[in-house]
């Protein structure tokens, strides 16, 4: 990426990176459920 | 005409599937110049199609509610032998040698495909103002935008250009187009409809389903794309209707008109029950930051051909690649606390209705909206009811529920329980009907 476009876009990420810090400050890592890369229900059987 | 009133005039040879596509075909030729539904139109595909849908009928073959019914794709979504272009200079002479199964099960259940429609760049946005394949234009008024990324899906329905059309849903790319069109949208519960095949956006927010006339016709499509649903559970559906955050910031014929609809499910003997949701505001910026880094992750690798891309949806991609892995990692986190949180005000409601969208279709290249004084990114704001039901993989049904006074449609949000698709057109085709 050109220096000039990374300039333009690292204030608007770095909004959206600060909010996300803020909501994420306080999960409880230990008890919380194992991370899954898709953390969706899956399909009851029939 | 809807797909159940077709499939009775096909079966009681009042017409036949021939001479439905030709009519299909007919209205493509007369509308689609002006509103740019269409990437690829298939006529003679479609006829050959529909000839042999009549052969299998007079020979008492009949696939179901499907058979003979023009429909078209999303050009999201590989059809082998006929070009995908996913609305992108990058795939502009792309030919899958395979359909998608979704595709295929369709083609299986006897609907006949008249071509590929137009969409947002690469589905990464809402206006489908595609700057490759030209502006999609709403059919209630071709100033304005149909919505996106579906937005050829949601203007070919619209418009009378087929009974049904696939659509994709990434952040809203169904619902917004059906609520900007006046059409009814379905996005499924997540991984219900097979995503293999349809280019992806976002591996763990992608979710694919049909936009139709009726919610009826929304049913039956689902089912050719999913396989049975399992029956609505009985009993007094309660609807919840939220008291925060979806009334807050809301054009007034918006509000006005979901109200009027969440007061006629009561009509209906529905229970009308008033809810606080969690924070919504905080879900869609778990969203954000998921939607960001997969699609860039999807695209590092043409990310050097800057000239191949729109300026929109360049932007975006390379800001995508800023957000690091510990904001990926922890977004999936929030997303298991949110999933939970809905979990819990699922327990006391079985559907929630929200608007679908705060406004209705802007004017293509309108940037902000005015709305209770405040000014506003039409873009952001756009998304903001439908962006974060992605998150949690929920079905989620838009719905006509009426127009502005300027004539352009409104749309409601029904949302429900994971693989509860059934209970949510349930309701949706209740209020469908009621006066």
């Amino acid at each position: 990426m050109p220096p000039e476009q990374l300039a333009q876009l690292q204030p608007v990420i770095n909004g959206l990176l600060e909010r996300l810090r803020e909501l994420t400050r306080d999960l409880p890592a230990a008890t919380e459920p194992a991370f899954t890369f898709e953390p969706l229900p899956e399909r009851p059987q029939s | 005409m809807t797909i159940e009133q077709a499939g009775a005039a096909l079966r009681s040879r009042q017409i036949s599937c021939t001479e439905l596509t030709a009519q299909a075909l007919h209205k493509i030729d007369e509308l689609n110049p002006s509103l740019n539904a269409f990437i690829t139109i298939t006529a003679d595909k479609a006829l050959e199609q529909a000839r042999q849908r009549d052969a299998e009928l007079a020979a008492g073959h009949d696939r179901g509610p499907l058979h003979g019914i023009p429909i078209a794709h999303k050009d999201l979504l590989f059809t082998k032998g006929i070009r995908t272009t996913c609305g992108s200079k990058l795939f502009q002479n792309f030919v899958p040698d395979h359909d998608a199964p979704v595709v295929a099960r369709l083609a299986a259940a006897g609907a006949v495909s008249l071509g590929k429609l137009g969409l947002h760049e690469l589905a990464y946005g809402v206006t489908s103002n595609n700057p490759h394949f030209g502006p999609v234009r709403n059919p209630h008024n071709p100033d304005c935008i149909p919505g996106g990324s579906s937005g050829g899906s949601g203007v070919a329905v619209a418009s009378g250009m087929v009974f049904m059309a696939t659509g994709t849903d990434t952040g809203g790319s169904i619902r917004i187009p059906a609520a900007y069109c006046g059409t009814v949208g379905f996005k499924p519960t997540y991984g219900l409809v097979d995503r293999r095949g349809v280019q992806p956006l976002s591996y763990t927010l992608d979710h694919i389903g049909p936009l139709t006339r009726t919610v009826r016709d929304a049913e039956l499509a689902l089912e050719a794309m999913a396989g049975p649903l399992a029956p609505p559970a009985a009993g007094r559906i309660r609807v919840g209707l939220p008291t925060n955050f979806y009334f807050d910031t809301v054009d007034p014929e918006v509000r006005s008109a979901v109200e009027a609809a969440a007061r006629k499910c009561e009509a209906l003997g529905f229970a009308l029950i008033p809810v606080k949701v969690p924070d919504i505001e905080a879900l869609n910026t778990a969203a954000f930051a998921i939607i960001m880094a997969e699609a860039s992750a999807v695209y590092e690798h043409r990310l050097a051909e800057r000239d191949q891309f729109g300026s929109d949806v360049l932007a975006l991609l390379e800001t995508g690649t800023l957000v690091p892995a510990t904001a990926y990692v922890n977004a999936q986190r929030l997303r298991t606390r949110f999933m939970a949180e809905f979990q819990r005000l699922f327990e006391t409601i079985d559907v929630l209705i929200t608007p679908s969208v705060p406004i209705v279709a802007p004017r293509i290249g309108q940037t902000t909206v005015e709305i209770d004084g405040q000014t506003i990114q039409t873009r952001m704001i756009t998304t903001v009811f439908v962006r974060g039901i992605n998150v949690l993989g929920l079905p989620a049904l838009s719905i006509p529920v009426g127009r502005s006074q300027s004539g352009l449609p409104i749309g409601a949000q029904l949302v429900g329980r994971p693989f509860e698709d059934s209970l949510v057109l349930k309701l949706g085709k209740a209020l469908e009907g009621a006066p």
